[in-house]
């Protein structure tokens, strides 16, 4: 037994631990951030999903707007009709792996450059098809998703911030005490320190104000600060939750046989097929994998966004995808997580950036919602240039370097 | 009668915004994925220029200079670093393509709107069997062919040509046969992005600078090397004619279905004769 | 050899790598003016990757390669052409969509005006070319292209004439007939000649210093006149005797 809590709670696993309790402590220091952040927090989600076939298996899809734009079609159009919302991300998920292994199929057969350019037409072509088909703008307007505005969402929230944030001091502390170097030791001490004071700070706050919240529950609360309270939160929540969870399940499926024969395809397919790996089936596995967490994600945007319109099926939020994979780094976990993320967040809040030129009357609002997008393809063409591994990509292949010079200059003994 | 008319300007307008990519890749193997975002500036640098100074062939000319300084540009600092690295060129390129669209509606959010001129050549009408037809249709028509005979002039009857269809084939003998390879590439890519930026310009004022126009001429631009031979030039010419024809009569017919079935033109070319229809 | 001039080409210790493989590992030899140097080795030993540094298709890691006194290590190959090296790639060495007269216009690099001179001569060196002139040369027989090859390394410009395995794929008769022309054409027109060859027996008859190289290097190098005092040597890295 307390072997199994002790193989939960691995040092190694500190860092995702504490990323995720710190995560989930943000709304109760800033309100705010719990609105702003799902958006962000599902261009993670599908950067990752992108990331699984064009970082693993290596097939250049430019289309994966398309197994995004359905699964927030479908969500959106089941949630008119009444459906329960986990309900919906489960189909919207399942049908999205569907259609994108539908669109997989010719990838055996086109190679490369030939298939990137087919999925980019693909893709827009749904788009253009659904636009002038419908002949005037097509929007699925959703309204408040009454799972979102359940109390237990509350409580199943602070559970689970809870159990975070106990993992999170054990491999802590774990980490502490099996750690050798004297240097390292404080190192880790004063950031457990810290980690532990914000922690604890955020669960006295996050306890405290949803006992207030309950007890003017009890007086009746007026409906509209219920939701006020109680929507963001839950939105954030499942938006985190999701994106941790489908973490997750890639990183296992990634580190299974069948993730390894992912990489054996994209590196060398007629070898892969020689030593015995079923390419084509393996492949398509792929576009399962990557189209069901697409399609997740899309879910997810409809909670963020209540109008879906034929523009996600755009090219540009494939482009989010690439961006945040490439920035991040393709073939790793974390990197498109958290380029995927950076990305979202320099697009779509960025443009709080430019006030002043606003103000001065030289672009409109509009306008000003773009720059950052286009800061983001300044840097994304960099990053393909320089750093052609991605942020987290390089570090985890170059990084031993500055650890070697930091620990240098610390004075330790390399071992 | 109007959508013959149509499908001839169509594929004009489709050989100005490939040719460059088929030169491109036929070259250099670089797949040159902002070709139609090229296509796209071209066409609002033309209607700013032609606002600015009412001047019809000097916009022209210096939005091709402009496109071919761009592309010289463009070569040097961002394509050279990634010859030889396909996945590093696609991922650029499409990067560029991004950046160029977001910047187009950067600067010019709602397009603009090519102006009423008292030309007749320009927006003048003409009715043939009953139908009026825009005059500058047939310029188009026009130009597009222009453009395939010189082309195939320069190809057959020049040194250049023979340079290019050489490097075309084979670029490491066309070295060892003398030619310098690496200013025959900055040379083709500029001149590729110049006559993208020059047929957007061409395009202006038929079909005003729209902010889809780049994404829409991007993906029919793709069309023509998969259809009509990755490398040949002449294909091109023959795959525009093809999809102009295609695309036209389907708007005709079935307008929503249009850009589905160009796809699938593309699919069935693709898995049935991958190296395109027409060869070389 | 103290009183012959400077090599016109001289290569010295290079070392290539190509995808990570270290295919030159010291590669040294020299070719002397007006002379007809051949590079011999069994399959695979980096006859062509020699050929190909020199012409500056690979970039060597190491070493240098002087041609009439000028460090051209490394420099690209059409600038390595224009001072006077002609390079016939034993494949590929045609281009099959453009006409016979396309090529060789296109490998002739000297005055336009002396152009139809030259080709005047190489058609009568290869009279069997004229007759295909506009024809493309895709549509020529495999030994027709081997000809166009050739005649294309002559029309150029050149002071060295480097030909990889021109042999190969010939008619023996037509080997031996060519390759005494050859040998006549450059003494006339004062060029030196650095061949690669498997085809030992035919080596020996045109050639006047000969090369051995095995796994990457060249082993040892003699006059063509030593051959005989040399049998082991070559029986050894060649596997024949010559």
């Amino acid at each position: 037994m307390v072997e199994r809590i002790k193989g939960i709670a691995l040092p190694q696993r500190f860092l995702g631990y504490a990323v995720v309790s710190l995560m989930m402590l943000l709304p109760w220091l800033d309100r705010s951030l719990a609105t702003a952040l799902p958006l962000a927090l599902v261009w993670g989600m599908l950067a990752l999903s992108y990331n699984v076939l064009l970082g693993f298996a290596g097939v250049p899809s430019f289309g994966h707007a398309l197994p995004f734009g359905l699964g927030a079609f479908l969500t959106a159009i089941l949630l008119r009709a009444g459906f329960p919302y986990l309900f919906t991300i489960i189909i919207a998920g399942l049908a999205a792996a569907l259609a994108y292994v539908a669109m997989g199929l010719p990838a055996y057969r086109v190679k490369g450059l030939y298939y990137g350019i087919l999925t980019l037409a693909t893709a827009e072509a749904v788009r253009s098809a659904i636009e002038s088909y419908a002949r005037t703008t097509v929007a699925i307007t959703v309204g408040t998703i009454p799972e979102f505005t359940s109390v237990a969402g509350l409580y199943l929230y602070l559970v689970v911030f809870t159990m975070f944030s106990i993992l999170t001091l054990a491999s802590g502390i774990m980490g502490f005490i099996y750690s050798k170097r004297t240097a390292l030791k404080v190192f880790k001490a004063v950031l457990l320190a810290l980690i532990t004071g914000l922690l604890v700070f955020g669960l006295y706050s996050a306890y405290t104000s949803t006992y207030s919240f309950l007890v003017q529950l009890e007086e009746t609360l007026p409906y509209v600060k219920m939701i006020r309270f109680l929507y963001p939160l839950n939105l954030y929540f499942v938006s985190l939750m999701m994106l941790y969870i489908s973490y997750y399940i890639i990183k296992r499926i990634v580190t299974s046989p069948l993730g390894s024969s992912f990489i054996a395809i994209r590196e060398n397919p007629v070898r892969a097929s020689v030593i015995g790996y079923n390419v084509f089936t393996h492949q398509l596995a792929a576009f399962f994998a990557s189209g069901l967490f697409a399609g997740i994600s899309g879910s997810i945007y409809v909670a963020v966004i209540p109008t879906v319109m034929p523009d996600v099926f755009a090219t540009d939020k494939t482009f989010i995808a690439l961006t945040g994979a490439i920035i991040g780094g393709l073939g790793t976990l974390v990197g498109p997580v958290v380029g995927g993320v950076i990305a979202g967040i320099l697009r779509d809040y960025l443009s709080n950036i430019t006030p002043a030129l606003i103000t001065a009357g030289w672009i409109s609002q509009q306008q000003a919602q773009l720059i950052p997008s286009f800061m983001l393809g300044v840097i994304y063409i960099g990053v393909v240039l320089g750093l052609p591994y991605g942020i987290w990509g390089t570090w985890l292949l170059k990084g031993w370097k500055l650890k070697r010079r930091i620990e240098k200059l610390l004075g330790f003994e390399t071992s | 009668m109007s959508a013959l008319i149509d499908s001839l300007v169509y594929a004009s307008m489709i050989y100005m915004a490939s040719l460059g990519l088929v030169i491109v890749f036929g070259l250099m193997d670089v797949f040159n994925l902002a070709q139609g975002a090229f296509f796209g500036l071209g066409a609002y640098l033309f209607v700013t220029l032609y606002y600015v100074t009412g001047n019809l062939p000097l916009s022209l000319i210096v939005t091709a200079t402009i496109g071919f300084i761009i592309g010289f540009l463009t070569e040097r600092l961002l394509i050279r670093p990634i010859y030889g690295n396909p996945l590093a060129q696609l991922l650029l390129t499409m990067g560029l393509l991004t950046l160029l669209v977001t910047f187009m509606q950067l600067l010019w959010p709602s397009g603009l709107v090519f102006p009423e001129t008292g030309d007749f050549m320009l927006s003048g009408y003409v009715t043939l069997s009953s139908i009026s037809i825009r005059v500058y249709k047939f310029v188009v028509i026009a130009v597009g062919f222009t453009l395939f005979a010189l082309v195939n002039t320069i190809l057959s009857k020049t040194m250049l040509g023979i340079k290019l269809r050489s490097g075309t084939e084979n670029r490491e003998l066309a070295a060892i046969f003398g030619v310098n390879i690496s200013r025959l590439f900055t040379l083709s890519f500029s001149t590729a992005v110049a006559l993208a930026l020059l047929g957007g310009a061409f395009v202006a004022p038929l079909t005003h600078a729209t902010p889809d126009l780049p994404v829409h001429f991007s993906l029919l631009a793709f069309a023509i090397p998969v259809v009509g031979g990755m490398k040949s030039y002449s294909g091109a010419f023959y795959a525009s004619l093809l999809i102009g024809f295609i695309d036209r009569f389907t708007a005709y017919f079935v307008p929503w279905l249009t850009f589905a079935v160009d796809l699938l033109v593309m699919i069935i070319v693709l898995i049935i004769k991958p190296e395109g229809l027409f060869e070389r | 050899m103290s009183n012959t001039p400077e090599p016109i080409l001289s290569v010295k210790e290079v070392h290539t790598y190509i995808s990570g493989f270290h295919i030159l590992q010291g590669v040294s030899f020299q070719v002397e003016r007006l002379s007809v140097t051949a590079i011999l080795g069994r399959n695979g030993v980096g006859k062509t990757t020699t050929l190909k540094t020199i012409m500056g298709l690979y970039k060597p890691s190491k070493g240098t390669v002087v041609f009439k006194g000028e460090n051209v290590t490394g420099q690209p190959p059409y600038y390595i052409t224009r001072k006077g090296i002609s390079f016939v790639p034993s494949e590929k060495n045609i281009f099959s969509t453009l006409t016979v007269d396309e090529n060789l216009k296109l490998a002739y690099n000297g005055p336009k005006d002396k152009i139809s001179d030259k080709l005047e001569l190489v058609y009568s060196l290869f009279p069997e070319l004229k007759k295909f002139s506009g024809l493309r040369a895709g549509m020529l027989s495999g030994g027709q292209q081997r000809m166009l090859a050739l005649a294309c390394g002559m029309i150029r410009e050149h002071d060295l004439l480097i030909l990889d395995e021109p042999s190969e794929g010939l008619s023996p008769m037509y080997v031996k007939n060519f390759f005494r022309r050859l040998k006549l054409f450059t003494a006339e027109n004062k060029k030196s000649v650095l061949l690669v060859e498997q085809n030992f027996a035919f080596a020996r008859e045109i050639t006047d210093y000969i090369y051995l190289m095995d796994k990457g290097v060249v082993v040892t190098g003699f006059s063509a006149g030593e051959i005989d005092q040399r049998q082991d040597v070559i029986r050894r890295i060649l596997g024949v005797s010559l």
